[in-house]
């Protein structure tokens, strides 16, 4: 599983006099649940439209499955997408849509339709016209194309968008059991983290059209782990009690007037007296953490999301 | 590519307005057979057609002025007999219109509703797009231009009789003929369709076209003086034309300047459409 399901080097879209996406790197590798973060527009539809060709890239590359330009748009039958909102034919019914679209993509069983909309909890609206469906519906009727033809890598750009919390989560578990059975590698964009963060394995973190972090959920775990924040005026004299006194390495220093020790096994009690017993002048000393909307805040400015 | 002509025909006929234009044509046939003198669209005529109209008019007494609808065809049924085919066929302009919900229905209804973009974010490139579309609605509304000759002619043959109707090799040659012109039609709305995109904006600009372009082609010719012979080049007034007995030379220049239309407007809009962002 160690194949690049989908990488993008320099990636770069301008419009006139605005740069909608500046030199992205991504690597989603096969077997992810790839989450990409940001606000409303802060690159990643235009991310995703780049790569499944509904606009032109002004500078970079992609590779799809390890095929670059014309071999990666060969190879674009190995995806399936939902971009933006879902957008279908609103006076045919869901079932005449979804078999326009496997007549155009030469499945010829229609079988496929009906399993589709059986793992998307469609199967009842099948003979509804579309522009008679509610948000929630054509979402998951959105979802339901995007797995039509077995992709092996699905794209989805703000899946869960209009969906009830049951609904999210009966998606959430289709996602993973898609990702687990199947092998099917997933790219989904959304602004809500918790959702996100709840069934993705890696995540890019992306801001005004620049990419600014990426990094697996064990870092991003570490990264909003509870610690134990110490605030004192000799920062350096910390550092050294506590890896001299308590053999402690799994801290950082977060400013020259705050340390924090992720390490579990520290007790806030038995380090105070120890900075205290060795001159260090301690001045605040409690436990912290932070949310993962709290970090992308921190990453994206302090603005809000 | 046979596999989106495929999708298309199904979601076609799957479409009430297809219907509705197949209807309209057929109305506007039968209406032309009965009254037994076809109606225009349009303001352009030419000397060749109105030979014809003259055959007709000469057949008919001009005591029947003030006749009714039917009066005046027992009068036209009662004459000597005329090429009524040859006179429905030179306007077939009309179809210009029924080729809108064609098009309308197969291109620009596709990036209205934005289901494009499932086709497009798949294997299949925006040439492939823009060739399989070219293709679904040339055969379909060459199809229908092929119904409404041959149609027309039996319809014809069997409401009027045979000495209204020309040999059915004529109609064959006219057709031929016109089928240059028809395809100019057929391209300079797929060029529209693919450049405006939207079902709202390309419904405008598409439906008053063949009126402003007359008017303008007037205009320029009263400003600048330029034969009159040119006006013949006008599609709708090759149409007509073809429909008479043309000279061989001005099918052969017609044919041509239809051939730079069909080339002209499927090079610009697919250069257009292929730099396009897709909603």
């Amino acid at each position: 599983m160690n194949e690049t399901a989908l990488q993008t080097k320099g990636l770069t879209k301008r419009y006139r006099g605005f740069t909608a996406l500046d030199s992205a790197d991504m690597t989603v590798m096969r077997g992810d649940i790839y989450g990409l973060i940001g606000r409303n527009g802060a690159g990643k539809t235009t991310l995703m439209k780049m790569v499944v060709g509904l606009t032109n890239v002004t500078s970079g590359e992609f590779s799809v499955f390890g095929k670059t330009g014309r071999q990666a748009s060969a190879e674009k039958c190995r995806i399936g997408c939902l971009i933006e909102n879902p957008a279908f034919f609103g006076s045919m019914t869901v079932y005449g849509n979804l078999k326009y679209y496997c007549i155009q993509k030469g499945i010829s069983d229609f079988k496929k339709i009906d399993e589709v909309l059986s793992l998307v909890s469609l199967k009842d609206a099948a003979g509804k016209r579309f522009k008679k469906l509610s948000l929630g519906m054509k979402q998951r009727l959105g979802i339901a194309f995007a797995l039509l033809d077995d992709p092996d890598l699905v794209i989805l750009d703000e899946p869960i968008n209009g969906l009830d919390p049951i609904g999210i989560s009966e998606l959430r578990d289709t996602f993973r059991r898609l990702n687990r059975e199947k092998g099917i590698t997933f790219v989904i964009s959304s602004h809500i983290l918790s959702e996100l963060y709840a069934v993705a394995n890696r995540f890019l973190i992306i801001d005004k059209g620049r990419v600014l972090k990426e990094m697996t959920k064990e870092q991003l775990d570490l990264e909003c782990s509870r610690c134990i924040a110490v605030k004192l005026n000799d920062v350096k004299k910390a550092a050294v009690i506590i890896e001299n006194k308590l053999n402690v390495t799994d801290y950082k220093v977060i400013s020259d007037s705050e340390i924090r020790i992720y390490d579990r096994s520290v007790k806030p009690d038995v380090l105070n007296k120890l900075m205290v017993e060795n001159g260090a002048s301690v001045d605040q000393i409690f436990e912290t953490g932070i949310t993962i909307e709290d970090y992308f805040r921190g990453l994206v400015g302090g603005e809000q999301s | 590519m046979i596999n989106m002509l495929r999708a298309d025909a199904y979601r076609l006929f799957k479409t009430t307005a297809v219907y509705i234009g197949i209807f309209l044509m057929l109305l506007m046939m039968g209406v032309s057979i009965y009254e037994m003198s076809p109606g225009y669209i349009g303001s352009v005529d030419t000397s060749e057609v109105d030979e014809l109209t003259e055959e007709q008019t000469s057949c008919i007494t001009t005591e029947l002025e003030d006749a009714t609808l039917s009066g005046l065809r027992e009068a036209a049924l009662s004459s000597g007999g005329f090429a009524l085919d040859r006179q429905i066929l030179a306007v077939n302009a009309n179809l210009y219109y029924i080729f809108i919900f064609i098009i309308a229905i197969a291109i620009t209804s596709d990036f209205s509703s934005n289901a494009a973009k499932n086709t497009l974010s798949s294997a299949i490139s925006r040439g492939r797009y823009f060739v399989s579309k070219v293709i679904f609605v040339n055969i379909f509304c060459v199809l229908l231009f092929l119904i409404n000759n041959f149609g027309m002619y039996f319809l014809n043959i069997i409401f009027n009789g045979s000495k209204f109707s020309s040999d059915i090799s004529v109609i064959a040659k006219i057709t031929l003929m016109q089928l240059m012109p028809i395809l100019a039609f057929i391209s300079i709305q797929t060029a529209l369709a693919f450049i405006l995109r939207r079902a709202a904006l390309f419904n405008t600009a598409v439906i008053p076209l063949l009126m402003v372009f007359q008017l303008v082609l007037a205009f320029v010719q009263a400003m600048t003086g330029f034969k009159e012979g040119y006006m013949r080049y006008e599609l709708q007034a090759m149409i007509s034309s073809f429909a008479a007995e043309p000279s061989r030379q001005f099918v052969i220049n017609g044919s041509l300047v239809c051939l730079a239309i069909i080339v002209l407007c499927y090079l610009l809009s697919c250069g257009f459409f292929k730099k396009a962002e897709i909603k």
